[in-house]
């Protein structure tokens, strides 16, 4: 087992984590499948509005990679069906109807694994709407079927604000992550790298065996893709995939039960949330029935994490690829004279404000861009919070100039999405966005 | 405050698309995001920012230039007084120290101001707070009575030609204060260099008996041969308390050292003005000192002989070292660079004012040199760092 470091680290400092409680929540309203949530692909229906669906059938597909299934997360039936800009598949609304009975296959034990091939659990995993839980670096997209990865990087943890704790996948889900880190480590053809935050004595305890790496470090040490570029040893291992310590539950359950893993654990928090704990619930759930009323217009809902979670507002469900619920306040309200206060309120890397003085505090940060668009004034913040050591306001800049290769030498690829450069900056440049964009562009070009 | 809110929301109509006034519209954004915080949200990914904005970051150097401000318009007023041998009380100095100072710094603020807005009507965007910075740095390097137009000039220049032709803040390669002195100093040499720094209140034969108004500069500088500088500044009046806290001839903002340090206790302390260009460059002007006074004997220029801290002291080392070479914008991005950069700035410094007899002073040239080789210093840390990374390509 080693130990990684991981320089440049740090962690907002905020109000409404939530707790390791556990509570229910079972879904009244429809569920949403969100097909543009997934990366680079083409999504085409399988099936028509007003059909009836099974648990675990096939719903829709990608035109680029047609084998791989996109499945239901319920049986009932398609209710509705939202387009976005340039008729772009939004969501796919299923009633649910338990009447219905789902989709079965094949049942395996950790034994029955062992003596399965690799060929046969792909095989298993692509039919039933599995597979996408997989992403492949460097642009985290859904790997080919017939791709081997050279390694599958797995974070138990994870330090952004707000998403699922390991505790709860330990006490809750033990034997199914078992069976599941059992059905990865075959996919990764025994190349799984696990890692857990640094005494995390509870994961080393029940995983002993299976954890690789311990990770030091705050936000984002235990991102995958941090964790990536510290622990590969050439670029051989760009090519390596991830998946999300939930998912890799749902892989377990999946296993065991034979059918589509429709219930998750999701967390929620935030400081205008009601609830700061963590749910079990299933795929596809509204956001209304997670907060158990109407959006409020005064809150910003945020699939995911505050630096790297989707705006929910438009599309108000969790689905397959979200695994948190933030509710923050949208924009605040207007201050005299703002860059004058003491802000012993307003948190920052900088020591520009008396919150320095109470570096053990948390504090409600609101979607407020806090300042106005400049150019780029050269404070290297940027580089200050970037843990793959690269030059972000460098990068944006070649991106912005079109060069091409100085984008790939100053470490493109190699970004991790972590929001922590556009969090610092102060000219509220999207150094992330810029950044996101040019990688998509990319993988178009590259991934056919 | 909510009296002013609806002001001004009053007014945004007047300015908004469509409208005539629609061209002015950055002076309404400018004025309101000065009043009140912004109502921009994020809308990408990244949904919380951190509160540190570039109003904020401006208004630090500001801050950290007050103690300079304040303490250059007593000595403006100090200086005079003692020529003239007039009263030392505190407030008939200093009233006499804003007579000189504050047209200066309206000056600068109002005309550099009045392009500044013109440039963000011009291209369409929000006026930039940089100005707010170079506004004030600029008086503090002017002899207290220097003539209002050639203010006018000096920061039209160094607003125009060396920031807002290159694109404005964030865009220009050199440092706009110091391009804004540097072409008042080369075309009106008169009134900028030479016997400037007292601003005096009456006529040359009505001084003080025995006045000489020399800088300490002025004095080591034409010390003659030997070590015969440190005698002739003690000689002159000058000590190390007195070079110390300021109470001596020079440009408005840069004789106390002590203030210089209070202000670069702030910059490092908020972490906004960069400590390693600050230590570099005095390492550099420290090793730089360290070899005139080895190198030099008893037939070599008296300026060599000064010892360190009387060297380091004197002039506008320190003023210059915090608040012209941490310029963010012209300064190297990488950690590494600038260490070279403050390094090379102090030694050409040095080397510029002592060695030099065509110059009094050094650093408003060593910086601007060494703001044209930033580029080039990041250059070489850059290639030789990506080096080091193992290739992602595709």
């Amino acid at each position: 087992m080693k130990n990684i470091k991981v320089k440049n680290t740090y962690d907002v400092a905020l109000s409404g984590i939530p707790t390791l409680d556990v509570i229910s929540i079972e879904p009244k309203n429809k569920v949403a499948v969100l097909p543009s949530t997934f990366p680079n692909i083409k999504p085409k229906l399988e099936k028509k509005m007003g059909e009836k669906i099974k648990l675990g059938e096939k719903l829709f597909i990608d035109k680029k990679n047609p084998d791989i299934n996109f499945c239901s997360p319920a049986s009932g039936e398609i209710v509705d069906i939202v387009y976005g800009p340039r008729r772009r598949l939004d969501a796919i609304l299923i009633k649910e109807d338990v009447s219905l009975d789902p989709i079965v296959f094949e049942t395996h034990s950790e034994e029955s694994l062992n003596l399965a091939s690799r060929e046969d659990l792909v095989k298993r995993l692509v039919e039933s709407g599995i597979w996408p839980f997989f992403r492949a670096f460097p642009f985290k997209t859904i790997p080919k079927i017939s791709e081997v990865p050279p390694a599958i990087y797995v974070c138990l943890d994870n330090d952004e604000p707000f998403m699922p704790q390991s505790e709860i996948l330990i006490d809750h889900y033990l034997s199914d992550l078992k069976l599941g880190l059992a059905a990865v480590k075959k996919i990764a053809n025994n190349n799984l790298k696990l890692s857990c935050k640094k005494g995390n004595n509870k994961a080393l305890d029940a995983l002993s065996s299976m954890i690789t790496h311990q990770l030091i470090g705050k936000y984002p040490a235990n991102n995958p893709a941090v964790y990536l570029y510290h622990a590969k040893k050439n670029s051989s291992e760009n090519k390596s995939w991830t998946i999300k310590p939930f998912d890799i539950v749902r892989i377990g359950a999946f296993l065991r039960k034979g059918t589509y893993p429709s219930d998750i654990l999701v967390s929620m928090g935030g400081s205008k949330s009601d609830k700061k704990c963590h749910i079990k619930t299933k795929e596809g759930v509204s956001i209304q029935d997670l907060i158990g009323s109407d959006l409020d217009s005064k809150s910003r809902y945020i699939a995911g994490g505050v630096l790297t979670g989707r705006n929910a507002s438009d599309l108000p469900y969790l689905g397959f690829n979200d695994s948190a619920l933030t509710i923050i306040e949208e924009g605040s309200a207007p201050e005299m004279l703002s860059f004058l206060s003491l802000g012993t309120e307003k948190p920052s890397k900088t020591a520009t404000f008396f919150s320095s003085l109470t570096p053990e505090a948390t504090f409600d940060i609101s979607s407020s861009l806090s300042g106005g668009k400049r150019s780029c004034i050269g404070c290297s913040i940027c580089v200050d919070v970037c843990p793959v050591n690269i030059y972000p306001q460098l990068l944006a800049k070649s991106i912005l100039a079109d060069d091409h290769e100085s984008s790939i030498m100053h470490g493109l690829l190699d970004c991790a999405d972590c929001g922590l450069c556009t969090y610092v900056c102060p000219s509220k440049i999207e150094l992330g966005q810029v950044i996101e964009d040019k990688k998509e562009q990319l993988a178009k070009e590259v991934l056919v | 405050m909510k009296l002013l809110l609806n002001l001004l929301e009053k007014q945004e109509k007047l300015f908004s698309k469509g409208s005539k006034l629609e061209r002015f519209y950055p002076l309404h954004e400018a004025l309101e995001s000065f009043l009140f915080s912004t109502k921009l949200v994020t809308k990408t990914k990244t949904h919380i920012r951190d509160f540190i904005d570039t109003k904020r970051y401006m208004i630090i150097v500001v801050l950290a230039l007050i103690p300079c401000t304040l303490f250059g318009i007593f000595n403006a007023g100090y200086q005079s007084h003692l020529a003239a041998g007039w009263s030392l009380d505190f407030l008939s100095v200093f009233m006499t120290g804003l007579k000189y100072v504050l047209p200066i710094i309206l000056v600068s603020y109002t005309v550099g101001g009045l392009w500044e807005v013109l440039f963000a009507i011009v291209r369409k965007h929000e006026i930039n707070e940089g100005f707010l910075v170079t506004g004030l740095l600029f008086p503090l390097t002017c002899p207290p009575n220097l003539p209002l137009w050639q203010v006018a000039l000096g920061i039209t220049f160094g607003v125009v030609i060396g920031k807002e032709v290159f694109g404005g803040t964030g865009k220009n390669f050199l440092n706009p204060a110091l391009t804004a002195r540097v072409f008042v100093f080369f075309t009106y040499p008169v009134q900028i260099s030479g016997e400037v720094w007292t601003a005096l209140p009456v006529s040359k034969n009505e001084l003080v008996e025995g006045y000489s108004g020399a800088t300490a500069l002025a004095v080591a500088s034409q010390a003659g041969k030997g070590d015969v500088a440190l005698p002739q500044l003690i000689d002159s009046g000058f000590t190390l308390n007195n070079l110390f806290y300021g109470l001596i001839p020079g440009s408005i903002g840069e004789t106390s050292v002590l203030c210089i340090l209070i202000g670069a206790a702030l910059l490092i302390l908020t972490k906004i003005g960069s400590w390693r260009i600050m230590l570099g460059s005095l390492i550099g002007a420290i090793l730089t000192i360290l070899a005139f006074n080895f190198f030099s004997d008893q037939n070599s220029n008296a300026f060599l002989h000064v010892p360190i801290l009387w060297q380091l002291f004197m002039g506008s080392f320190a003023f210059a070292t915090v608040f012209m070479a941490t310029d963010p914008v012209s300064a190297p991005d990488l950690n590494e660079s600038k260490w070279v950069y403050g390094f090379l700035i102090g030694v050409m410094g040095m080397i510029i004012r002592v060695i030099n007899p065509a110059y009094p002073e050094g650093w408003m040239l060593a910086i601007l040199l060494m703001n044209v080789f930033a580029p080039l210093i990041d250059h070489l840390f850059v290639e030789s760092k990506l080096k080091k990374r193992i290739a992602n390509v595709i």
